[in-house]
């Protein structure tokens, strides 16, 4: 349940550190996991290793996909799953991400929502 | 005279319109019990109870029965069950919320540095099967029915993974001596 001012913890390689979610891109206040959001940097790693990956910079704006919530995902067959943190990725107009890799786990709901660049880069599904 | 005019009036009209006879359907016989949806569920139970292999495992008056703090892994469907492919998901038994037809359980696991609890409905058909990883995967038995506590850092658990590795490993293991 990701709404305007909530800080997420931001799993890829881009840089951030945790961003704060400033709009939700869907009708209605809340965004869950597969949603796109338009965040703002809140904090950033000062300097990157790897060259090919945007460089991105505190108080900077950028949309992120939610891939995890605390607020439980609900599953059609009755299952739900809670993550004990609400972490995003960074992404484009495109919703391609913005990063190489994603340090982390990540709800099956990404895949459902036809996010396959972000699913191919992630270690882990849930 | 007036009371015969009447009389053959009410004759006259009887004969003319005759008394329509509606056939109305006999009424059914009434339910057994007042509480229909008891007796519905009661049943929907029954069946559950002979048909899913699940139900002796969570059931209350089973000696042998999974209780809290135990290691499972679910094995669900991932599209319905025509599709054979099926996900995964272990941890330790936080909760058993029994409710007949719709019994859960809640199951915790720490998944690559973040903890992830996931709920399945135990008689859902998308649920393949629930293997018993460990009765108690805590060392001591728990004295709580819903292991709440588990969520606070001081009572954070390790990840299941190893567990299952051993468990996977030891049917191995007793399969190739059956089979030498």
């Amino acid at each position: 349940m990701i709404a305007l001012k909530a800080l997420l913890k931001v799993i890829d390689n881009t840089g951030a550190i945790t961003a704060e979610c400033i709009q939700v891109l869907r009708a209605g206040k809340f965004a869950s996991v597969g949603d796109e959001i338009v965040v703002v940097v809140h904090k950033a790693k000062s300097n990157i290793g790897s060259s090919n990956v945007t460089k991105v910079k505190r108080g900077e704006l950028y949309r992120a996909i939610v891939v995890r919530t605390r607020y439980p995902v609900k599953r059609p067959d009755g299952s739900w799953l809670r993550f004990s943190d609400n972490a995003c990725v960074l992404v484009d107009k495109n919703r391609e991400p913005l990063g190489t890799r994603i340090l982390g786990v990540i709800a099956r709901e990404t895949r459902d929502k036809k996010l396959l660049k972000l699913v191919s880069i992630a270690p882990k599904l849930v | 005279m007036f009371p015969t005019l009447r009389l053959c009036a009410k004759k006259l009209l009887l004969g003319r319109i005759p008394p329509a006879k509606f056939p109305f359907p006999k009424p059914l016989d009434p339910p057994k019990a007042k509480d229909v949806t008891r007796c519905i569920e009661a049943l929907h139970v029954s069946q559950l109870e002979t048909e899913n292999k699940n139900a002796r495992m969570f059931a209350k008056n089973n000696p042998d029965r999974i209780r809290p703090g135990a290691v499972l892994m679910v094995r669900s469907y991932v599209n319905g069950s025509k599709d054979p492919r099926t996900t995964s998901f272990a941890g330790y038994l936080m909760k058993i919320r029994r409710r007949g037809p719709q019994t859960s359980i809640l199951l915790r696991n720490k998944i690559l540095d973040t903890y992830v609890e996931a709920g399945f409905k135990v008689f859902s058909p998308s649920v393949k099967e629930i293997l018993v990883i460990n009765q108690n995967g805590l060392g001591k038995r728990p004295r709580r029915a819903y292991l709440s506590y588990l969520r606070k850092p001081k009572f954070h658990l390790p990840s299941v993974t190893p567990m299952i590795k051993d468990y996977f490993e030891s049917i191995d293991s007793s399969k190739s001596k059956t089979d030498a």
